[in-house]
């Protein structure tokens, strides 16, 4: 195809000839190594994991958007393997961290530890915590103290750990995959909802179908058990998330996505009947820029150079369901996030303007 | 390229947005037309033939105008088809990196790949045709529209007055069909297109009537501008003397002639001392005088010739050739007239052998008193030519009377097609009269004094009978007494004199009323009275019965 002269709208028009190719062509070879990173890694994975296609795309989509990723599923569903194989596949160091009760912030951060050197001297070491890793995974998050929960969630936060007031800084990326069991909510300390908006993504892990637990019989049961082998380094993997962050939004399609955001709030204009019944507060800007990183990156696994409404529609959900909170009323009647993240986007997709034929 | 697409792609949405606006208006305003249509048809009252047609294509034509104007924003167009197609917002996010001049290079290449869409995009493939909302409305109101036009107002819906006018007014179309056909054909023979028109009108109004489709007062315009015609054409082609009474009038001359000369050779035969032939004579004579039919004087002359031979007289009777000619012209037989004519001036050729000088003059004399008798009909130029024929006979020229016959000949045909149809011309307009009466009171005739009591209200005007003799039409002019204010005094009652008006009261109703408005706003009658004037006038114009049933004349 020959190529196009694309008018600017008054600046100069924009040619091959004239060299201005260049960057559109530098985009699209970068977008194809990501592409082929992302169908690597899906391949990787989807040699150990079986099925949860959804969980492990919006677990890679987190990854590249440099989010973090609540995992809710009951257990036995291979989320620890998930996130174990995930780190094999990128060569990132990982750590494991199950959330008891009497799980201390410095078992997280790690502590000062007096130590006695061979001359005799005593002097404290600082010993990292698990939360120097990394990929964390941090099963069973609502097990713990909200002291312990929120140590690890200023990890989460700043990208470093202060203990006896010194600042270390995380290695890069890094990312927590927290763990929650929907069952087991006795004794247990839900993350508070200011504390559940710094995830990135929620994401609900299903109960495997007949095939594929068959499946998973085959793999697992036999006397090889796969291993996922290394696609990218931790260095490709913070290139390629810039990449990610470079792909264009149109004025149109952020104004869904904030539309989108706006209409989970109970007081907004446009909010549907079920949000200004059941959510108390809706999602705070921080859901915006989920739903356009995650669109983000789906739109450069989709072949494309933009972000469309599509992608914003499909990150809806992981990136929607755990910031809003519900009324009294909205628990009392087990209303579910989806419905009503659903319901805000029909609502928003019935403002959209058309042509009128 | 970009802008080159969505101008193409906002065209196409145009059009449809057009298309729509369209239809729907053809629906609203097509469904108001219909309901106000039938509104002022039950109503009876007048609204112009075609202002719903046109008021429908001014909606249409500003429809399509306002859809060609919409405003639409190249954003909203390109999202649009985005969504229509599923490119996921390609174009819509090209057009957005284009105007806030994106540099970057996943803009770029985010530009390029739209315009690689673009490329292949067919307008109508983002915007097909389809059916508008409101085109099944559109498509009833429409159709409810014709019909409320065009269909007559079902009796149902119609008040027992109503129904009763309907009734009336199919009557006179009953009366009035046959007489159009006879004026069509009638202006066939005559040639006269202006004729052929009426006919045609007549008609139509006929079918109109007889379908219920005109309401009365409807119905009372038209007759009355057909009338107008009628009496144009009338004037035009008929002249109050007749073919017809000029062919009687030379049957009685003839009559008379042979009876005549009948009795004189009787009386020579009987002062011979011939009684036989006296009697036969006198016979002949008394069959003369009865004889209505001129095939029968024909044979009565030619006996009579025989008779005036066999006793060697003469009797300078002409040949009953003229008989065919008057017997032809009282038929109003065309063909035969001229035929007629023909054959006399193929035997004028032989008249110097055939006739004396005597005879020649005597057919002379009856020429010149066909002419006479033709003078001031409807056959002008036939009257001139046998004058000229019958001059020539005098002066002994029969080739000269020959040739004046032939031509004569020649122009009888147009001239009794004229005359046939001035004759259908009348009966029509008589047809249109009486259809224009008000025949639920009666059957024509003036109200007499004797049927109206001295107290009784105000009686309405019967339509006159229609006059054998029509006379001159006048025109009668309101007057106010010249000399200044005069006595005036409330009267509710018949006039004092009884006339016979010779008339038609729908003739002149309009004037009446047009002077009595002058009047009325030149302040010339008494205030008192301006009310009284106005709803004297306006109940003449609405044909609402006022009368009481004591009031109605006795029938004759």
């Amino acid at each position: 195809m020959a190529e196009p002269v694309i008018e600017t709208g008054g600046q100069e028009p924009f040619s091959s000839a004239q060299g201005r190719q260049a960057p559109a062509q530098h985009a699209r070879d970068q977008a194809e190594r990501f592409r082929r990173l992302v169908d690597g890694l899906k391949k990787e994975v989807g040699r150990v994991i079986v099925g949860m296609d959804d969980v492990v795309e919006n677990t890679l989509i987190a990854l590249l958007a440099g989010g973090h990723v609540l995992l809710e599923g009951v257990p036995g569903l291979g989320k620890t393997l998930l996130v174990k194989t995930l780190s094999e596949a990128l060569d990132l160091k990982f750590s494991r961290v199950q959330f008891t009760p009497d799980l201390m912030p410095a078992d997280i951060t790690g502590t000062m530890v007096l130590w006695e050197k061979p001359t005799g001297e005593r002097e404290f070491e600082f010993q990292a915590g698990p939360v120097f890793a990394n990929v964390v995974l941090a099963d069973e998050i609502n097990r713990a103290t909200p002291k312990t929960q929120s140590a690890l969630l200023e990890a989460m936060q700043e990208h470093s750990v202060t203990v006896a007031g010194t600042s270390r800084r995380l290695d890069e990326p890094f990312l927590v995959f927290a763990t929650q069991n929907p069952i087991e909510m006795e004794g247990t300390y839900p993350l508070p909802e200011a504390q559940l908006d710094r995830f990135f993504l929620k994401v609900l892990v299903r109960f495997p179908s007949l095939g594929e637990l068959h499946e998973i019989m085959n793999r697992t049961t036999g006397d090889s058990v796969p291993h996922a082998t290394k696609v990218a380094t931790k260095d490709e993997i913070l290139a390629l998330s810039q990449v990610a962050r470079q792909v264009s939004v149109a004025e149109h399609v952020q104004d869904f996505a904030l539309r989108l955001v706006l209409a989970t709030h109970p007081d907004a204009e446009h909010a549907p009947e079920s949000v200004r019944r059941f959510v108390r507060y809706g999602s705070s800007p921080r859901g915006a820029q989920a739903l356009i990183l995650s669109g983000k990156v789906r739109a450069l696994i989709d072949h494309r150079y933009h972000v469309s409404v599509d992608d914003l529609r499909a990150s809806a959900l992981p990136s929607l369901r755990h910031r809003l909170v519900l009324n009294f009323e909205g628990r009392a009647e087990g209303v579910e996030p989806d419905t009503l993240v659903g319901d805000a986007m029909a609502a928003v997709a019935r403002g959209e303007q058309d042509v009128p034929v | 390229m970009l802008r080159r697409g969505i101008r193409a792609l906002r065209l196409r949405v145009r059009l449809l947005i057009a298309l729509r606006l369209a239809v729907a208006a053809i629906a609203i305003v097509s469904g108001g037309a219909a309901l106000a249509v039938l509104v002022l048809r039950l109503r009876g009252m007048w609204y112009p033939l075609f202002v719903p047609e046109i008021a429908l294509g001014a909606a249409v034509v500003a429809a399509l105008f306002a859809g060609l104007m919409w405003p639409l924003p190249d954003r909203l167009v390109a999202v649009s088809a985005d969504r229509r197609l599923g490119l996921r917002d390609r174009i819509g996010s090209a057009l957005h990196f284009i105007r806030t001049g994106a540099a970057s290079g996943m803009a770029q290449a985010a530009i390029l790949d739209a315009l690689g869409y673009l490329d292949s995009l067919r307008p109508r493939d983002a915007f097909p045709v389809r059916r508008p909302p409101w085109s099944t409305p559109a498509g009833i109101c429409l159709g409810a529209l014709l019909l409320a036009q065009v269909l007559p107002i079902p009796p149902l819906l119609l008040s027992q007055r109503e129904r009763e006018e309907k009734a009336e007014l199919r009557q006179v179309a009953a009366r009035i069909e046959p007489l159009a056909k006879d004026l069509e054909e009638a202006a066939t023979q005559a040639n006269d297109e202006e004729a052929r028109q009426a006919a045609r009108d007549l008609k139509k109004l006929a079918q109109q009537l007889q379908r219920g489709q005109l309401d009365k007062k409807q119905a009372l315009l038209n007759m009355a501008e057909l009338d107008k015609q009628l009496q144009r054409l009338d004037q035009r082609t008929a002249r109050p003397k007749t073919a017809e009474g000029a062919a009687q009038s030379l049957q009685k001359a003839q009559q008379d002639s042979i009876s005549k000369k009948a009795a004189d050779l009787a009386r020579q035969a009987a002062e011979r001392g011939d009684h036989e032939t006296a009697n036969t004579l006198q016979r002949l004579a008394e069959q003369a005088k009865q004889s209505q039919d001129s095939r029968e004087l024909n044979e009565l002359a030619r006996q009579l010739n025989e008779q005036a031979a066999k006793m060697g007289a003469s009797l300078g009777l002409p040949p009953d050739v003229l008989g065919a000619l008057s017997q032809s012209l009282a038929g109003g037989n065309a063909e035969l007239s001229e035929q007629a004519l023909k054959n006399l001036a193929e035997a004028a050729k032989d008249w110097p052998k055939n006739l004396s000088k005597e005879q020649l003059e005597a057919l002379a004399a009856e020429l010149k008193n066909l002419s006479q008798l033709l003078q001031g009909s409807d056959l002008q130029e036939l009257t001139k030519l046998l004058d000229e024929a019958s001059e020539c006979l005098k002066s002994g020229n029969c080739d000269k009377a020959s040739a004046a016959l032939a031509k004569a000949a020649k122009l009888s045909k147009a001239g009794l097609a004229n005359a046939k149809l001035a004759a259908a011309c009348r009966a029509c307009s008589g047809a249109l009269g009486q259809g224009n009466g008000q025949p639920q009171y009666g059957r024509g005739g003036p109200a007499t004094q004797k049927s109206i009591p001295p107290n009784a209200s105000a009686t309405q005007l019967f339509a006159p009978r229609q006059s054998d003799n029509p006379g001159e039409l006048e025109r009668v002019r309101a007057q106010i007494n010249p000399q200044g204010p005069m006595m005036s005094t409330t009267e509710k009652g018949a006039p004092a004199r009884s006339s016979e008006s010779r008339v038609p009261y729908y003739r002149v109703i309009d004037d009446y009323s047009k002077t009595a408005e002058e009047a009325l706003s030149k302040e010339e009658v008494p205030a008192a009275y301006r009310s009284t004037v106005r709803a004297y006038f306006r109940a003449l114009q609405s044909g609402k019965p006022a009368m009481r049933q004591a009031d109605k004349p006795e029938k004759k």
